[in-house]
């Protein structure tokens, strides 16, 4: 959870803010998808290195931070495809499969490129500059409306967790025995949904006070320029489709 | 004037006020009492967000109507700002969430966009504008939750421990906004000597009924005791070296004393 406000945070000062969402949506969109399409090699592997480096590079999103967000989706695709590697039955209960190896590599190669793709709009893209291009798009308010009360949430229920994980170990939960530390750990997830509750009341309550009654109206945020950025990403996207042409 | 006349309100376990009284006109007056008093029940009050077992709220002599636009128009005119901001803050950033009132009284985006920028600056918060909400100090969103308030031009702010969670220097920055502010103000508090130096009126909440007079007051220890308050530091200074009046600031009781 805490990775969450990381994330946000970044998305927040990354220069990438600049730029329309609809552009930054259109790259990582043609990214995913190119990396779906094209075979691993070099398809993949190119819309890999190519988010990483605009992670790293224009969108000024720090190493440590990719890693973060990289790391738990990818374990996941990698638990994901070792059932493409073996097989049941045979001399064992379990061996390896022909060919299982490299289609799993495959399919973690695809799947990895394709996150990537997507954690490049995820680190540059604000929950507000998103919902608010997504207005645009004329996705019912309603939706939208639940979905920024849900991210404003997400944030005051994070605060409320880690001051009752702080609160905890301030009172030496930390030496507690496992299953006492389990049974603490149980109880603040408890709270914490209680207060979710809780919390969620008490914003519809102040909501009404400051004149809620159907809709959520905000001022929306300045679209972007898209200046040569959308010649440039869309130079990318050809480069990679060119390079998987040549190499079959 | 915004008036409550001999309300009563109850939750299931226990009263809260007992046929209490307020008046609020143009002026400033700050609501004592104890916690769990009924202070911030009676702003809820005032602000149309309770149903009241009997007595009426009145602005401007007419009763509040509690029709979906009766409260429209009373919420038009009175704003209450929460003790937690949490619980009025729903944006992703600054700017967004303070057009919320704005947007709501019917103003366009254009309009509402000068009034926001227009209101954070009378705070003193338009570096915030831009802000993540979910990352702003506990003190800032509370002005940035005033700031929501303020942006609809209330004729009436009802302020729940508006100074709560805040350092001297945040005190002091948002009374100094408040000074700006062309509106009848009514404070919850149970600083009694913040409520002497900035109040022009004092409303006591005691036994479900509010005592409200002019700050000298706050010079009544049987009702200050009801209350559960203390007595103010400068009347309690004044009184123990004899001084007569009601200083409310220390530069008063050196007045009081350099003229004796």
């Amino acid at each position: 959870m805490a990775h969450l406000a990381t994330v946000d945070d970044a998305a927040w000062g990354s220069p990438w803010r600049a730029r329309p969402v609809g552009i930054r949506v259109a790259l990582s969109l043609a990214l995913v998808l190119t990396a779906l399409v094209t075979p691993a090699w070099p398809g993949s592997a190119l819309v890999a290195a190519v988010a990483v480096a605009l992670m790293l590079g224009s969108a000024r999103i720090r190493a440590s931070l990719v890693a973060l967000v990289t790391v738990p989706p990818v374990v996941f695709i990698a638990v994901g495809v070792l059932p493409l590697a073996v097989q049941v039955g045979g001399a064992a209960v379990l061996s390896w499969a022909p060919d299982g190896g490299a289609r799993a590599l495959d399919v973690l190669a695809h799947g990895v490129a394709g996150t990537l793709a997507l954690l490049l709009l995820v680190t540059t893209t604000t929950m507000v500059d998103l919902l608010a291009w997504c207005r645009g798009l004329r996705i019912p308010a309603p939706l939208l409306e639940i979905a920024e009360l849900m991210y404003r949430l997400v944030f005051v229920l994070l605060s409320t967790a880690v001051a009752l994980q702080q609160a905890q170990q301030a009172r030496l939960a930390a030496d507690a025995p496992f299953t006492r530390r389990l049974r603490y750990a149980a109880d603040a997830t408890g709270t914490v949904l209680l207060r979710t509750w809780d919390r969620a009341t008490r914003l519809q309550h102040g909501l009404a006070l400051r004149g809620y009654e159907e809709d959520l109206p905000t001022l929306r945020p300045a679209p972007g320029a898209a200046g040569l950025s959308v010649l440039r990403d869309a130079a990318l996207v050809v480069g990679i489709w060119l390079a998987v042409w040549a190499v079959a | 004037m915004l008036v409550a006349e001999e309300i009563t309100v109850a939750y299931p376990e226990r009263p809260v006020l007992a046929g209490a009284s307020i008046q609020v006109g143009r002026g400033k007056v700050a609501l004592l009492g104890a916690n769990g008093s009924g202070k911030t029940t009676l702003l809820h009050a005032l602000a149309g967000a309770l149903e009241l077992r009997s007595g009426r709220v009145l602005l401007d002599d007419q009763p509040l109507q509690r029709s979906r636009a009766g409260l429209r128009a009373h919420r038009r005119r009175v704003q209450l700002v929460l003790q937690d901001p949490d619980d009025q803050l729903f944006s992703a950033d600054v700017r967004q969430d303070v057009s919320f009132g704005p947007l709501n009284l019917g103003l366009s985006e254009t309009d509402a966009g000068v009034r926001v920028d227009e209101t954070l600056r009378q705070l003193g918060i338009a570096h915030l504008a831009a802000r993540p909400t979910h990352r702003l100090s506990y003190g800032e969103r509370k002005r940035v939750a005033l700031a929501g308030a303020v942006a609809m031009r209330p004729d009436y702010l009802l302020l729940d421990e508006p100074t709560a969670g805040l350092d001297p220097e945040g005190v002091h920055e948002l009374l100094a906004a408040l000074d700006g502010l062309d509106a009848g103000i009514l404070l919850a508090t149970h600083h009694v000597a913040f409520a002497l130096a900035w109040a022009d009126e004092v409303a006591v909440v005691v036994d479900g009924h509010v005592r409200q007079g002019p700050v000298s007051l706050l010079n009544d220890a049987a009702l200050l005791t009801a209350a559960r308050l203390h007595r103010p530091w400068p009347l309690e200074l004044a009184g123990r070296l004899g001084l007569a009046g009601t200083p409310r600031h220390l530069d008063d009781v050196t007045a009081l004393l350099e003229a004796r």
